[in-house]
């Protein structure tokens, strides 16, 4: 795992050295004359040789310094912990929402074959995986903000409007903690269409995968040694076939996660939500590109983190698998 | 007979589809209605018409025909992506199983690294820093998706590696070298063809999301991706200019999944 989150932080080193225009130009701004672009090079250390400027780099990611902003003028890390809480906050919305019900359709995909819902599902799978996630979040915007006029086009909660104090960064806790309903409600409602959008994209692979593993938990023997006993159906499907059927389920959910965090960069544009997706695409239009590299690194442990905490699970659910 | 015929060619209609998309990507000009490119101000951001049947851009510019050329697009350069990565992947993985030891370890931890990231972010922040076109998201994708070739290859020649054939032809004294190319690696066709074939669909979406980013194809690029990125702007009173093209992106990158799963299960038995 350690060695997973070096390579993370060499690659974006090395991805920082292929840019294709000078950062010193960049951070010395358009007016600044060639003396002042070689100060400015001095101070961020770029005149320095590689391998030093590597062990600078190494020794700035554990003091959490990642370097400036050129657009936001300020240091990353800030700017980070200010738009990562409204990320999290979508993609727990969204991660828990599709793992709900992505597992109970996929159980009573297996469960019942032959119905209607099995039916639509199947097609309903093949549609999930082919829609980008972009386009869902836009399509969702044209029904439901601008011709229904149901729910907010885009934004999370603002903060002015509802006289919220910003605590967390994450709308739903903040106006909660404020105790004011008003303002939760909204949060809520503004929240919608982008868990939505994320949900339609990533429920059909954990849907399918529930499904398989299902159909082949309920061929075994056990679950004919139970019927035999006069185990309620219901029973059998949830507490033996599913408990056993849950582990790649489980698995998948974990790379999902990383997925998703991707997908929120797009659904975050989509609906001008200000979380590291709507920081990273201005980073994008106004190259600026400390931001960029500091987003993949987080994004990058973030998904180390839990694809660890998801091998922590295992044995928890089959009590063969033991570290 | 004819029963047979007609459920055969119920089984068939996904690739009828495939070699009409074909045609379409090879030569656009038979089916658009007008030059993607050519500007008409007055008719801008009009909704759909029997002139117009996707209706218009803020440039007043035809979708349809702008779909229609933006599939060469988009569709070629996922297809060059995916021949390049099932390329470099094959022979890495196939180099890694056939020759093992060192090697193996060497290159199968290189695959683990670039398996570890989450994709759409290493392809993003390699598209970002190569630089902002097409190109550079092109090769940002083919680098992060040969490793999934080279462990899919290299688990299976480790399968081939023991088989009968494979030391009858030892025994006779065919070179590594040989084997590898004459009777290991042919065999592993079906299982890329199957793969690249869902990959190309999965691809298209990573490649319009790269776009639409504005990290891939540039304006005034018909790229589905960027359409519908310049599409974004107007969503409150231009349904069709989303819509539309998404739909037909959605319709394509189903097509591959849908042959892709088709493959599978035949490969399966």
């Amino acid at each position: 795992m350690l060695i997973v989150v070096w390579t993370a932080v060499t690659l974006t080193f090395i991805m920082s050295r292929l840019i294709p225009a000078d950062p010193a130009r960049l951070a010395a701004g358009l007016q600044a004359g060639p003396e002042q672009v070689e100060e400015v090079r001095r101070q961020l250390g770029l005149d320095l040789p590689i391998f030093q400027q590597y062990v600078n780099y190494l020794s700035g990611i554990v003091r959490l310094d990642l370097g400036k902003s050129i657009q936001t003028r300020q240091p990353v890390i800030d700017d980070i912990f200010r738009y990562l809480p409204a990320t999290l906050e979508l993609v727990f919305a969204a991660f828990f929402t599709f793992a709900f019900f992505g597992i109970l359709l996929g159980v009573l995909w297996a469960r019942f074959p032959r119905s209607v819902i099995s039916k639509s599902l199947s097609i309903f799978t093949v549609l999930g995986v082919a829609m980008p996630v972009f386009w869902i979040g836009l399509i969702l915007q044209v029904v439901f903000a601008a011709n229904l006029k149901w729910l907010p086009l885009a934004g999370n909660l603002s903060y002015p409007k509802y006289q919220v104090e910003f605590r967390t960064g994450i709308g739903t806790i903040d106006s909660l903690l404020a105790g004011n309903f008003v303002a939760f409600q909204a949060a809520i409602l503004a929240m919608i269409l982008p868990v939505t959008a994320l949900v339609i994209s990533q429920i059909s692979i954990s849907m399918r995968l529930t499904r398989t593993s299902m159909i082949s938990e309920l061929r075994k023997p056990y679950i004919k040694t139970a019927r035999a006993r006069g185990v309620k159906e219901w029973r059998i499907t949830t507490f033996d076939a599913l408990r056993n059927a849950l582990n790649p389920v489980i698995t998948m959910l974990g790379l999902q996660f990383g997925w998703l965090l991707g997908g929120t960069i797009l659904v975050e544009v989509v609906f001008s939500w200000p979380g590291l997706g709507f920081y990273a695409f201005n980073a994008f239009r106004t190259f600026d590109y400390n931001p960029i590299l500091a987003i993949t690194l987080v994004i990058t442990v973030t998904f180390v983190l839990v694809n660890e905490l998801v091998s922590l699970l295992y044995p928890l659910l089959d009590p063969r698998i033991k570290k | 007979m004819k029963l047979n015929a007609l459920v055969s060619a119920k089984r068939k209609w996904p690739y009828v589809l495939l070699c009409l998309l074909i045609i379409v990507v090879m030569f656009p000009g038979f089916f658009a209605t007008h030059d993607p490119f050519a500007l008409d101000v007055v008719n801008r951001l009009k909704p759909p018409t029997s002139e117009h049947l996707f209706g218009t851009d803020e440039g007043g510019r035809d979708i349809y025909s702008r779909v229609i050329y933006g599939a060469r697009v988009t569709i070629g350069s996922s297809l060059f992506i995916v021949a390049l990565a099932a390329s470099i992947g094959t022979l890495i993985g196939a180099a890694a199983g056939w020759f093992g030891g060192r090697l193996d370890w060497y290159l199968m931890r290189a695959v683990d690294v670039f398996l570890a990231f989450p994709y759409f972010v290493l392809a993003m922040a390699l598209a970002a820093s190569i630089g902002r076109n097409m190109s550079s998201s092109i090769l940002a994708l083919i680098l992060v998706w040969w490793p999934g070739y080279a462990r899919m290859v290299r688990g299976q020649v480790l399968s081939i590696k023991n088989e009968l054939y494979i030391r009858v032809s030892k025994t006779i004294g065919t070179s590594s070298r040989q084997m590898l190319f004459w009777h290991v690696i042919p065999h592993t066709k079906g299982a890329i063809i199957t793969r690249s074939t869902l990959d190309i669909g999965y691809v298209i979406i990573v490649i319009t999301g790269l776009s639409f980013l504005g990290l891939g194809a540039q304006n005034p690029s018909p790229e589905w991706g960027l359409l519908i990125a310049n599409a974004k702007t107007y969503v409150l009173f231009a349904w069709w200019y989303s819509f539309f093209p998404g739909l037909v992106l959605v319709f394509v990158v189903s097509l591959f999944v849908v042959i892709g799963n088709k493959l599978s299960n035949e490969n399966l038995g």
